[in-house]
């Protein structure tokens, strides 16, 4: 009955003032992060942190391990305010933050950066949440104390394994209707002095999903043929607790994936595929002298992408070395004042037969951050000076401050920055259109947000931003035709962020936990028009209540219509996805445990298009178990 | 708390509505019949890269009728992702979709389509006397030949560079190698025979009613290698060319070679319109004579340009900032603006039918 169902956006609208004004309904907010400045922060391995003037969230892992294994840009879908660019079942996903564009998110894996030099994006299609243990996400400046980073925002995944006696083991199997499987094993051994945490994850699948096409002259459905995939991911994490309070970690990501690319709605079979090969590494040493803190990473990454459209017989290949090193120290000038240096290099070489053999960039910056608390407040300044190959930009400055009630029922924090990032290689080098002049995209920042931050299961957080992109990076055609890359424009990027979050135990019986989000965001081009595919309004709902041994989830969100040109006179139609899911968990003795559960995506079937021409699967089901042992 | 969530399960259901929309929008213009016995204007809209919105803007000169999206109109489908060019040959029209990878066979005037091929980024075609398709790539640095009939691809011929635009005279292909700063010569059966260096950047060409053959060199994309742009003609027999052309400003970058044969004057864009005479005896093979400017409109983009063959009227499209709508002015062959017309995003070529 719900078949060819959409929504109708005011209503839409309408729902989410009443979920944010409070009213009868009790929702609730994703708790921000706060470090402390305590010396137990290092106890924690010396993660690197923003300071809480900034909007900075980390993602619910309850909520995360509740639904099957799936890619990460499916999380970020009905967990967060990010904007997901899905291209399709089995295809690339591109995620993006506050009107920017997805080649402005940074992504750090375990302190290193991990976004392609070449074309400065992540596809989050390809990240299993299996492997996800904890992950931030860092908005607007936020991220400038990561070092290479990028101007909407930055995303971190990391791992903080407790060193205490004992193992784990999980092992999950997924299976969907339009012949797709995901498998997902872990095991963690650990004492006091060390750790080992092992993850494997494989995606793989036929991926045949029925489809509705518009471009037909009558709406009909279709099936997606010939579009399979295969991704193997291993991690691998070893942890010794020194003496002297050091502690080293060796971190390793390897990754394989095989994906034939799902065609376009107006083509009639698959002839893309694309090949990833990862291989990510890093020691990071973190040491305790006094009141002062020492961290150092030491990094490589290597990647391959081959992309093949046998169509035309075009087969392209382009490969990435980068080698990531830093060097960071935080020490206590008084018991409320907090200094930390550090100086972070990036080195990227890249090989592509565009690039006229091969190109490299350099990316070193030098890092001063202070904050100082006084009372109920915390004041935040930060300086960094960034060398970009020849470019040298010799003040990026940082300054915020967060006021604090006593009993956080109510976080006032507001800051401003000025930041910078490099082109991609492919805007500096490509044979046809590269433009080696091109300068750093640069802006201002800023934002100012009232939340809460109780430990009673309810908490909201409202976020104003705005920000500018100067020197921002377009491909334009030239004279002749030739599309090339200049700092021809720019932007301001404005709009409220709101999240509620609630998690309680409801009726002495249900356990709940459910996050909504609502974002309005403005991304005016240079003529105050709407920039394509940035939706000005999106909700995203999802919620988790468990009983007994019964737990259901559900995720809805609301995408609004995104145009796709500069004068917005075509636009995609605004959508309103749905999933719902629900699992039994079996105590099967001796701390174990075993979950089955059965997923409906695209609960209402409706026909929709994230990415124009890029077809979607309609209503289809995972079917999931789930062991675990600790 | 109850009610409150039993009221929102409810509004979220029953806020729907059936049978929205959800695939590219706002690309539907008023349908209108296609007027069989009238001159037709093609303005071939690029759009913007990667959006496929490619689109062509059919304009009726006796009717006074414009249909955007013709190509949408008459299959239902998308034109694609970056609409280069179409050659026409009889009553039969060849798109080259740049970004999309596609050559599509259209009737004309109809647009509808009748075939399809995958070429990779196809950029200008060229019907032979022998009646084989040649058509030039950006990215494989091939020539692709085609059937006509079909669109199967039957030969391809190595140029080891980036081609652009391609003539035939005197039995010979000229086309530009835009990075080799040269004009390649092959034969009719595709073998290279000669390449006959030019200027930086060349990238159209055209034939006069003399047979000789004038290039134009925009001069190169990047500022640091520019060379001043050239125009040159060669003589299609002995290969040598026989004049040449050096324009006085390093920032000059023209465009879009066009030959009127009512007139026998050559037009381009140089930022403004403008003309140049052929006839051997308005130049002397050392001249001094400069194009004249015959059109210049304040804040304009021209980024297309096209002939009418019969009224020698002289089309160029406006891009304005590459993402709008454009507009194309119809000029006389003097350069008086008779008469302007709404185009699609990035109006690049223009051909009268």
């Amino acid at each position: 009955m719900f078949q060819n169902w959409s929504c109708n956006s005011r209503v839409i609208a309408a729902l989410c003032l009443v979920l944010l004004c409070g009213g009868s309904v009790k929702l609730f907010a994703q708790k921000d992060v706060d470090i402390s400045t305590s010396l137990d922060e290092f106890e924690v391995l010396g993660q690197i942190k923003p300071d809480p003037v900034f909007k900075n969230i980390l993602l619910d892992t309850g909520l995360m391990q509740s639904v099957p294994v799936i890619s990460f840009d499916q999380i970020l879908k009905y967990q967060t305010n990010l904007y997901v660019r899905d291209y399709g079942s089995g295809a690339l996903s591109s995620v993006s933050f506050r009107g920017f564009s997805s080649r402005h998110t940074a992504v750090f894996w375990e302190d290193m950066p991990v976004t392609s030099s070449m074309n400065k994006t992540f596809d989050g299609g390809l990240f299993p949440t299996f492997m996800a243990e904890e992950v931030s996400i860092q908005y607007g400046a936020a991220g400038m104390i990561n070092g290479t980073g990028g101007l909407g925002g930055t995303i971190k995944l990391n791992a903080n394994p407790e060193f205490k006696k004992g193992e784990v083991l999980k092992f999950e199997q997924s299976i969907t209707s339009i012949n797709n499987a995901s498998t997902g094993i872990m095991y963690r051994r650990s004492n006091s002095k060390f750790i080992s945490s092992t993850h494997f994850s494989a995606q793989y699948g036929a991926n045949e999903f029925a489809y509705q096409n518009p471009n037909e002259q009558v709406v009909k459905e279709q099936k997606m043929l010939g579009a399979g995939n295969q991704i193997l991911s291993g991690q691998q994490k070893f942890l010794w607790k020194l003496k002297k309070k050091g502690i080293l970690k060796w971190n390793s990501f390897l990754q394989s994936g095989a994906r034939r690319m799902p065609h376009l709605t107006y083509q009639k079979e698959v002839a893309e595929s694309q090949n990833d090969n990862t291989l990510l590494s890093n020691l990071n040493y973190s040491r305790q002298f006094g009141t002062a803190q020492l961290k150092v990473v030491a990094g490589l990454k290597a990647s391959e992408l081959q992309y093949q459209n046998e169509a035309i017989a075009l087969n392209d290949r382009g490969s990435e070395r980068a080698a990531f090193g830093q060097f960071r120290v935080k020490y206590w000038l008084f018991e409320r004042l907090k200094m930390e240096n550090a100086i972070v290099y990036n080195h990227a070489f890249a090989s592509h037969p565009e690039y006229d053999g091969g190109q490299q960039q350099i990316d070193a910056q030098h890092i001063q951050q202070a904050s100082f608390e006084w009372r109920q407040w915390l004041f935040h300044g930060l300086i960094k000076t960034q060398v970009i190959d020849d470019n040298f930009l010799p003040v990026l400055p940082s300054l915020g401050a967060r006021w604090k009630s006593k009993k956080s029922w109510l976080v006032i924090k507001g800051n401003g920055a000025y930041h910078a990032m490099a082109p991609s290689l492919n805007d500096l080098y490509w044979s046809v259109g590269g433009n080696p002049d091109l300068k750093p995209e640069k802006g201002w920042t800023g934002e100012f947000s009232l939340s809460s931050e109780r430990d009673t299961g309810f908490n909201y957080s409202v976020t104003a931003f705005l920000s500018s992109i100067e020197n921002r990076i377009l491909w334009q055609p030239q004279s002749g035709g030739v599309w090339t890359a200049g700092n021809v424009s720019s932007v301001i990027n404005s709009g409220v962020e709101s999240s509620i979050s609630y998690r309680k135990l409801l009726w002495n019986a249900v356990k709940s936990n459910i996050i909504l989000n609502y974002s309005y965001n403005s991304a005016a081009d240079s003529a105050g028009i709407q920039l394509a595919y940035i939706p000005a309004q999106r909700i995203a709902l999802q919620g988790m209540l468990q009983w007994r041994n019964i737990g259901v989830t559900y995720g809805q969100r609301f995408t609004d219509k995104r145009f796709l040109n500069s004068d917005n006179s075509a636009y995609l139609p605004s959508f309103f996805n749905a999933t719902l899911g629900v699992n039994y968990t079996l105590d099967t003795g001796k701390e174990g445990r075993l979950v089955l559960g059965c997923q409906v995506e695209n609960l209402y079937n409706e026909p929709y298009q994230e990415v124009g021409n890029r077809p979607m699967p309609n209503r289809y089901f995972i079917v999931n178990i789930k062991f675990i042992k600790s | 708390m109850r009610l409150g969530i039993l009221f929102v399960v409810l509004l979220l259901v029953f806020s729907c509505k059936k049978d929205k929309p959800f695939g590219p929008q706002g690309l539907e213009e008023t349908v209108s019949e296609v007027d069989t016995a009238v001159t037709h204007f093609y303005v071939i809209n690029e759009g913007n890269f990667t959006l496929s919105n490619a689109s062509i803007t059919d304009y009726e000169i006796e009717t006074v009728t414009s249909r955007q999206n013709a190509f949408e109109q008459a299959n239902k489908q998308a034109l694609g992702d970056v609409a280069q060019s179409l050659l026409v040959s009889g009553n039969t029209g060849y798109l080259f979709i740049n970004n999309s990878n596609e050559v599509i066979k259209v009737s004309l005037p109809s647009l509808k389509e009748q075939a399809r091929m995958n070429v990779q980024s196809p950029r200008y075609g060229l019907i032979t006397s022998t009646g084989e398709l040649w058509v030039t790539s950006l990215n494989k640095k091939d020539i692709f030949v085609l059937d006509t009939s079909n669109l199967n691809i039957t030969k391809t011929l190595v140029a080891n560079d980036w081609l652009e635009e391609l003539v035939e005279a005197d039995n010979h292909i000229f086309a530009c190698n835009v990075n080799q700063h040269a004009v390649d010569v092959y034969s009719l059966e595709g073998k290279q025979i000669k390449s006959i260096a030019v200027g930086n950047q060349p990238q159209s060409i055209v034939v006069d009613n003399k047979g000789m053959v004038w290039v134009l060199c925009g001069g190169g994309f990047n500022p640091r290698d520019r060379e001043k742009a050239r125009l040159l003609r060669i003589d299609p027999i002995s290969f040598a060319i026989t004049f040449d052309y050096e324009f006085k400003d390093i920032e000059h970058s023209p465009t879009r070679l066009n030959y009127n044969i009512t007139n026998q004057r050559l037009y381009f864009i140089n930022r403004a319109v403008y003309s140049f005479p052929v006839d051997l005896s308005e130049i002397a093979p050392t001249t001094t004579t400069t194009p004249s400017e015959i059109f210049k409109q304040e804040g304009a983009n021209f980024y297309g340009l096209g002939i009418d063959a019969q009224s020698g009227n002289v089309i160029v499209t406006d891009a304005k900032d590459y993402s709008k709508k454009g507009i194309a002015y119809v000029l006389s062959s003097s350069g008086q603006l008779l008469y302007d017309f709404e185009t699609g995003v990035i109006p690049q070529d223009v051909v009268v039918y």
